[in-house]
């Protein structure tokens, strides 16, 4: 059994050598299948996780109807009074808006309560350190996207709206957020001119006021984090697109090998007519071509890797201020080979049963 | 000819089953390609540079949004009187990002007159808003939302009735316009309007006009003015990583195409050594011999590219009448530059996977039907 499978194995091998020009440009057929799949899940896993909130108990008070997770809300401090008269036991001010002089330098400002920020985002210090209550007002904290992108390291100065801010700590939190810089809330009413108005109140879940609720003064309450599952939805419509081409360069891949895997097979008919004919089982026939499909998808999944680093690591997709950080785990990369299995047992199940249907009689008289 | 083409009709009929699943295997990267061609067009359509116009914007300083932008008539009525021969007309917009019906949209209010002339929108369907609690929605805005005439639209806790569809040439796919007095009366007077919209008459030079409001201090201290186009553009440009990403997925869906087509060349080809050596022997010429590699080549290009062409079209005609559409993203569109162009390019790999496979025919010994 043995020996039988070394012959195939080595009849397998030396037809991939001898049709290696042709192997090589079906293997970068895999790769480029391969690297797209990757590329995308990649891509589509780290725009979930970047708007995804960390935490699922918070509610957010802002203006009506708007994105106030990002921008665009103000409101009195007035309804910090109206809150806490309906007894809400924890009432978290912010400021969420945007700087700059244009939208490609645009930055997202976070005004942040110095003295309970920590309450409400878990992050770590890549370098510096963080915000505390006693610090001066022209300090600043930014995330880990905003500093790759700016080029910003701890003790250089970002400047706000005019103004130079000194940052003190790199932040890290795998969200939206690393593309925040944050400085403390009185700092931000004073540098937007809002006077005592915020963005935003953040207030526990605890059953007083729900997700979808209102409240006088044009106040909407919306479950934290809304917003940012609409912005991510905006994209959804092209990964959508992405997600079909994947598939069907897939698809298309798939059937190139059957081809491919059927032609070769169709050449070497004889010879595996004769292998039958003394004994070698039917499934020598699989083994012939799983041995080629393997040789043939080891090397696309190789060349593959190899693409989706360089695709990873040279396009950095920075929309609107927002920079979106592909991402690679271990349950993407199992999904991969998974994706590239069936790949090749698609491609290599075709030709195996078209043969296992052929005449043995007849295959012997051919030429 | 007729010799060449019956004989590649019934080679390729006697092995349908595989010449079947050639066209299917290509027609599937067609598909890839054309999908990521008209994703592409749509990107490009966002992207485009704004027309240039006559008229310029005035902002709150520092402002990205304009929905944070803060302005009082005062502002306006400076710019009149800096440049009164150069400014034909100044009107105030109230802008505001919302979420309506699920989405993220633009809220314009802008006078009544200045719809369809100054803001350049032109309506495709119903009437402009004439009474009170009336809105005309964009067509990006209507597929969003479902919405159609008569349909009821909440903003701010008001309800307003859709009296018409309209065309938007810039970045306000998804919109909603109402006329100015009605957005005063929902937003209330207190932030203002958002922007001030400047019309110069036809003779001035927008860039000077620009130039001299902004060298004033009423202007420069608290507001920022742009030329309208470049404000436009600045807007469309942020979305240029998102085009040369889709950029590199077009080529790279062309690679595969062009390695799709020389697969199947090659292949062809090694597989009928022993019958182009009798052709040979029988005097066939090298030129006869690839003429007929040609015409086999072209007919499973052609075939395979009229099905993905074909399978394209229907897939983007039913996305199309899907609400998938949103803010950001048009809809897919289908070219015929682009089916040409794809055409084009997938004969021309077809060319040269002949040629370069055909190659080896020059060294190939006809008494054996094998490479010496």
């Amino acid at each position: 059994m043995m020996s039988e499978f070394l012959v195939i194995l080595r009849l397998g091998v030396h037809d991939l050598f001898e049709h290696r020009r042709l192997l090589l440009i079906m293997s970068f057929s895999i790769a480029i299948a391969t690297a797209m799949y990757t590329f995308l899940v990649a891509y589509r896993n780290g725009l979930s996780s970047e708007f995804n909130e960390q935490t699922s108990n918070l509610l957010v008070v802002h203006d009506n109807q708007n994105v106030g997770d990002i921008t665009g809300s103000r409101i009195s401090s007035q309804a910090a009074e109206t809150l806490a008269g309906l007894g809400i036991s924890m009432i978290i001010p912010e400021i969420r808006a945007v700087t700059g002089t244009s939208i490609q330098n645009a930055t997202l400002l976070r005004g942040i309560d110095l003295a309970q920020y920590t309450r409400l985002e878990s992050f770590k210090i890549l370098s510096g350190r963080r915000l505390k209550p006693e610090d001066p007002p022209r300090l600043a904290m930014v995330g880990v996207l905003l500093a790759d992108r700016e080029d910003l390291k701890a003790g250089d100065r970002i400047s706000l709206r005019g103004r130079d801010f000194t940052i003190v700590g790199i932040f890290q939190n795998d969200t939206y957020m690393d593309n925040q810089a944050w400085i403390s809330l009185s700092a931000a009413q004073a540098l937007l001119a809002w006077g005592q108005d915020v963005s935003v109140y953040i207030i526990p879940d605890e059953g007083i006021l729900h997700d979808g609720g209102a409240l006088p003064g044009g106040l909407s309450v919306t479950r934290k984090g809304g917003t940012l599952r609409l912005i991510a939805a905006q994209y959804q419509p092209m990964l959508n697109i992405w997600q079909i081409v994947s598939l069907a360069l897939g698809l298309g891949v798939s059937l190139t090998l059957a081809n491919v895997l059927w032609r070769l097979a169709w050449l070497r008919r004889r010879e595996i007519a004769i292998l039958r004919t003394i004994g070698f089982p039917t499934i020598s026939t699989v083994a012939y071509l799983l041995v080629q499909a393997g040789g043939i998808t080891l090397l696309g999944v190789l060349l593959g890797g190899l693409f989706t680093v360089v695709f990873t690591t040279g396009i950095r997709l920075t929309v609107s201020s927002f920079t979106i950080v592909p991402r690679l785990g271990l349950m993407t990369l199992l999904g991969n080979l998974g994706w590239v299995g069936l790949i090749m047992f698609a491609g290599s199940l075709l030709p195996a049963w078209w043969l296992s249907r052929l005449n043995l009689a007849q295959l012997l008289h051919s030429k | 000819m007729w010799i060449l083409g019956y004989f590649t009709f019934k080679d390729l009929l006697y092995d349908r089953l595989r010449s079947l699943l050639t066209i299917l295997s290509l027609a599937v990267v067609v598909v890839s390609y054309l999908l990521l061609t008209s994703l592409a067009q749509a990107l490009v359509t966002l992207s485009r540079q704004a027309h240039v116009t006559n008229n310029l914007l005035i902002l709150s300083a520092n402002t990205i949004d304009p929905m944070d932008s803060s302005l009082d008539e005062g502002v306006l009525q400076t710019a009149l009187k800096i440049a009164p021969e150069q400014i034909q007309l100044a009107f105030p917009i109230l802008f505001r990002h919302l979420t309506i019906a699920g989405q993220i949209m633009q809220v314009r209010a802008v006078a009544l007159e200045e719809m369809s002339t100054s803001v350049g929108l032109t309506l495709v369907q119903g009437d402009w808003p004439g009474g009170n609690r009336q809105v005309v929605v964009s067509e990006g805005a209507a597929s969003l939302a479902s919405w159609k005439i008569d349909s009821t639209v909440n903003i701010y806790g008001t309800d307003f009735q859709v009296s018409g569809l309209v065309r938007v040439d810039e970045n306000a796919f998804g919109s909603v316009w109402m006329t100015y007095p009605e957005g005063q009366q929902l937003f209330g007077t207190k932030r203002g309007f958002q922007v001030g919209y400047l019309s110069l008459v036809p003779s001035a030079d927008p860039e000077s006009v620009r130039t001299r409001l902004l060298a004033d201090p009423r202007i420069s201290s608290g507001y920022s003015v742009f030329l309208e186009h470049a404000f436009t553009n600045g807007y469309n440009q942020s979305n240029s990583n998102l085009l040369t990403l889709s950029g590199i997925m077009v080529l790279v869906s062309l690679l595969v195409v062009t390695f799709g087509i020389y697969n199947a060349i090659s292949l062809s080809l090694a597989e009928r050594n022993h019958e182009i050596s009798q052709l040979y022997v029988i005097g066939f010429t090298l030129n006869k011999l690839r003429g007929f590699l040609m015409a086999r080549a072209m007919a499973l290009t052609l075939a395979a590219y009229s099905l993905g062409w074909l399978v394209s079209l229907l897939f983007i005609n039913h996305q199309r009448l899907q609400p998938s559409v949103d803010l950001i993203f048009q809809a897919l569109r289908l070219t015929p530059s682009s089916s040409l162009f794809g055409l084009g390019l997938a004969l021309v790999f077809a060319f040269l996977g002949v040629w370069l496979s055909s190659r080896r025919l020059m060294v190939l010994n006809p008494l054996t039907g094998s490479d010496r």
